[in-house]
């Protein structure tokens, strides 16, 4: 239940915003003048409609309405949006030291290994991919002997890595896939006697003072 | 505090994968390499050999690997070595003798060749640093020669040939072929404009007559004359096929040589007199030949 002082008031609101009927306002001209305190708050508003109506306008600053729109609660996109977004939306990197660092080893990390992989040797930076090999076969006519092996350069000397096969004629047979290349070989019998293949293609010294065979392999 | 936390982590990580990137590559030799090393320290630590003496010797396996030489080659010189009953010093000392060779950045292949055929053959483990020894400052005394004719505008033909040349200049001076033989071998490559494959060669085919019989000055004047026809690189291998079958025929060094010179003289090509040779009933060995011997022989086919 509203007092007279605040029907009073309501009423002076709806004059000033010119909403008042003829007769109300008539009647609150009548009020005013003869209520002292009614008057003096009436004054007040209408100085204080005044001073606004004459003051001067500031204009919106220029971030204004992107400043509401950020406020904004966001709208929530959807994930191919979202994806489009993280993809191709321009943004901003922020760096550290750090960052920075991490970036510059791994630079420079890769700078070492293109520089490496082109200095290097080509047995350490071509990868040999079904390389051309030549089955060389080679033979010793051994009757009496009870095992032959071939040992050489492409074993690294091992006397059991190529054991040769016998056949009936009394002749010892292997067949080797050998890259390009020249080695020296001979023959090991009974796991004792190193024999130098008699039928050759040519002949290089051991060192040791004995002869190994040579084969030259070629494409 | 988290986010930060977040940020080493994922550069840590960034770091871990760029490194095993880079180093994936090495990763199938470097498995190979520690396989054979761990051959080497079971073959060491099996032995009876002293707690110092495995010590030294995994110690120089250890230099030998770091100098760049392959695991392999480091561990078939200890587990022969050693199965062997070689002593460990002597081990130590062939294993000193190709690493020195190695960090003198010479070519160690021919070192290494002739170590792990010694211990194989089982020659005597003071023999074999004898001559390993010496070939490495034959090595070391061939390098400035195959310099100088590279720089001097024989033509090169990649690291490879100019290690192979190196090897055989060593096995030249090896062979007791005095110096000046092998330079004037490569002066007559530069003139005809040849490549370092042809003074390899040359080199090569001189030393092969030396360790046939044919006396130094005779290999030299007759390898000389040949290049100085023009004679390639095939035809100087087919002049030691000749030779060696001729030998073979239980023919005199002299009448071979004579042989030899008169052919050239009438300016016939080395690989001419073997067609016409191997025409004429001749036999001749070699990988593509597909010939055998009576007592023993060579064939070969592509595969």
């Amino acid at each position: 239940m509203k007092n007279n002082k605040e029907l009073n008031r309501d009423l002076i609101h709806k004059i000033l915003d010119g909403d008042a009927a003829p007769d109300e306002q008539l009647k609150m001209i009548a009020q005013v003048q003869a209520d002292p305190d009614l008057k003096e708050e009436f004054d007040d508003i209408v100085g204080a409609l005044r001073s606004v109506e004459t003051s001067e306008r500031m204009p919106a600053p220029a971030f204004f309405t992107a400043e509401v729109m950020r406020r904004l609660p966001p709208k929530k996109a959807t994930i191919g949006r979202r994806v489009w977004d993280f993809l191709f939306k321009g943004r901003a990197l922020k760096w550290n030291m750090a960052t920075a660092f991490a970036t510059m080893a791994i630079l420079a990390l890769i700078f070492t290994q293109v520089v490496r992989t082109r200095n290097a040797p080509v047995e350490i930076a071509v990868v040999p991919q079904q390389e051309q090999v030549v089955t060389v076969t080679m033979n010793l006519h051994a009757p009496e002997a009870h095992h032959v092996s071939v040992a050489g350069t492409f074993n690294k000397w091992k006397a059991d890595a190529n054991v040769l096969t016998k056949q009936e004629n009394g002749i010892w047979t292997i067949s080797i896939p050998l890259k390009p290349g020249e080695y020296n070989y001979m023959f090991v019998v009974d796991g004792k006697a190193w024999i130098t293949d008699p039928n050759a293609e040519t002949y290089s010294d051991d060192g040791f003072g004995n002869k190994n065979a040579v084969v030259r392999v070629k494409i | 505090m988290a986010k930060g936390f977040l940020n080493i982590i994922i550069i840590i990580a960034l770091l871990v994968t760029a490194a095993a990137l880079t180093a994936a590559p090495y990763a199938s030799a470097g498995e190979a390499g520690s396989k054979h090393l761990e051959e080497a320290r079971v073959t060491v630590q099996r032995s009876s050999l002293s707690k110092e003496a495995k010590a030294g010797i995994l110690a120089k396996a250890d230099r030998a690997m770091a100098a760049g030489i392959p695991a392999e080659d480091v561990s078939v010189i200890i587990t022969r070595g050693l199965s062997n009953g070689i002593e460990s010093r002597h081990v130590e000392g062939l294993l000193e003798i190709a690493t020195r060779t190695k960090e003198q950045n010479l070519p160690v292949r021919l070192v290494l060749d002739r170590t792990e055929q010694g211990l194989a053959k089982g020659v005597p483990a003071d023999k074999i640093s004898g001559v390993t020894q010496r070939l490495s400052e034959h090595l070391a005394a061939a390098r400035p020669i195959v310099n100088k004719f590279e720089s001097g505008g024989v033509r090169s033909t990649g690291a490879k040939g100019s290690e192979d040349a190196v090897e055989t200049v060593a096995r030249a001076l090896e062979k007791s072929i005095p110096r000046d033989a092998v330079m004037k071998t490569g002066e007559s490559v530069k003139e005809r404009k040849g490549s370092i494959g042809l003074f390899n060669r040359a080199v090569d085919t001189m030393t092969t007559f030396v360790g046939n019989g044919m006396t130094t000055d005779q290999a030299a004047k007759m390898v000389h004359t040949a290049v100085d026809k023009g004679y390639s690189e095939h035809d100087l291998e087919a002049m030691e096929r000749y030779m060696v079958n001729e030998r073979r025929k239980n023919r005199p060094m002299d009448e071979v040589v004579s042989g030899m010179n008169s052919r050239m003289e009438r300016g016939e090509m080395m690989h001419d007199m073997q067609m016409q040779d191997r025409t004429g009933g001749g036999s001749m060995g070699g990988p593509n030949s597909g010939g055998m011997g009576g007592m023993g022989g060579m064939g070969g086919g592509r595969r």
